[in-house]
């Protein structure tokens, strides 16, 4: 999707937060991208590699942790994947998603 | 030096999609976060069924297209305030651009307000509005697998409508394929099947509208 203006946004939070921690270059940044955030992990790494140029986060290296989508019961509480018909513990339709969209930033080291 | 951030990444999208639905909460008003791809029929359905809400509830439309005001000429034909977001190439709308247009609407009138993305399966989907809830519009020509292909989106629907229903029989479209594949990404998705072209459904969806609109006092 809009990797161009996520890795922009990204870029924009680590650059503050860096400022704070008296951080000048970035090394490693760590992401969370959940497999129904919509974003193509690719295409976010070469958006976000093009925008570093000249900033703190240039020739940092990405890790992004996949987060496979996980479903809660609300009737019986079971934690499942993704569900085929209803909750596979009681049958029930109350399911809600409660990992799986996650799109974040865990954590970045420098110096 | 680590810096642990764990931080939502468009986390300031949602902090002000939070004051808007506290702006909105206090005015009493519910807003519906319309999706689906272009074409499916998003505006079609709001026009035929906002004279039959109309009977109720104060209605405003929030139009979100890449350019034109088609869609809210559209919607201010059937009398209710409209306002048109051009995103001129954004490929979702985004909180900011909801706040702006809200400047443009009585919001004293209205209890109901629907906001219609920009036609995209995928892009709306990370972006909070304020809303109450989604409601997905995809039409059957689009074809029965949309589900399965575009998870982030239908993993986020309140309401699924089936719509151009009275093009059935010239598609090989599968009903229950179309059900099972949005029950298995939002379980607790509600689906209806309509045609803002003979109005079937219609009322079914008004009343979905009308019955998860109420607030609570
Ligand atoms: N046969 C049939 N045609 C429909 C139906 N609903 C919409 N259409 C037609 O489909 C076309 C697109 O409808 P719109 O309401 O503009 O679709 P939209 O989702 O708002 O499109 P965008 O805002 O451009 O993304 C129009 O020509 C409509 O007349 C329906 O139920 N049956
Ligand atoms: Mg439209
Ligand atoms: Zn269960």
């Amino acid at each position: 999707m809009h990797e161009l203006s996520i890795a922009e946004e990204l870029l924009e939070i680590i650059e503050t937060r860096a400022r704070d921690a008296g951080i000048h270059r970035v090394e490693r940044i760590t992401l969370k991208i959940g497999e129904y955030s919509g974003i193509m992990p690719e295409a976010l790494e070469f958006a976000f590699l093009v925008l570093s140029r000249g900033r703190c986060t240039e020739g940092a290296e990405i890790e992004m942790q996949a987060v496979a989508p996980e479903y809660l019961c609300k009737k019986c509480g079971l934690t499942q994947p993704a569900p085929q018909e209803g909750c596979s513990g009681c049958g029930s339709f109350d399911l809600t998603l409660k990992r799986g969209n996650e799109l974040s930033i865990v954590s970045f080291e420098g110096e | 030096m680590k810096v642990n951030v764990m931080s939502d990444i468009l986390k300031a999208n949602d902090l002000l999609a939070k004051d808007i639905e506290t702006l909105l909460g206090k005015k009493g008003i519910v807003a519906w976060n319309i999706m689906g791809s272009p074409g499916a029929g998003k505006t079609a359905v709001l026009e035929r069924s906002i004279p039959m809400l109309t009977e109720t509830h104060g209605v405003a439309v929030i139009e979100g297209d890449l350019a034109t005001a088609n869609d809210a000429e559209r919607i201010a034909r059937t009398g209710v305030q409209s306002s048109q977001i051009n995103t001129n190439g954004a490929c979702h709308l985004d909180a900011a651009m909801v706040r702006t247009a809200m400047e443009t609407i009585d919001l004293d009138t209205i209890n109901l307000l629907f906001i219609e993305n920009v036609g995209n399966l995928v892009c709306p989907a990370g972006f909070l509005l304020g809303e109450k809830g989604r409601i997905i519009v995809s039409s059957i020509t689009e074809g029965d697998d949309k589900p399965e292909k575009y998870p982030s989106m239908f993993s986020t629907a309140d309401l699924v409508l089936m719509n151009k229903m009275d093009l059935v029989s010239s598609t090989d479209f599968r009903e229950e394929y179309f059900r099972k594949g949005v029950k298995k990404l939002r379980p607790e998705a509600d689906i209806i099947a309509v045609s803002a072209r003979d109005g079937s459904g219609l009322r079914e969806f008004v009343d979905w509208i009308t019955e998860h609109s109420r607030v609570s006092p």
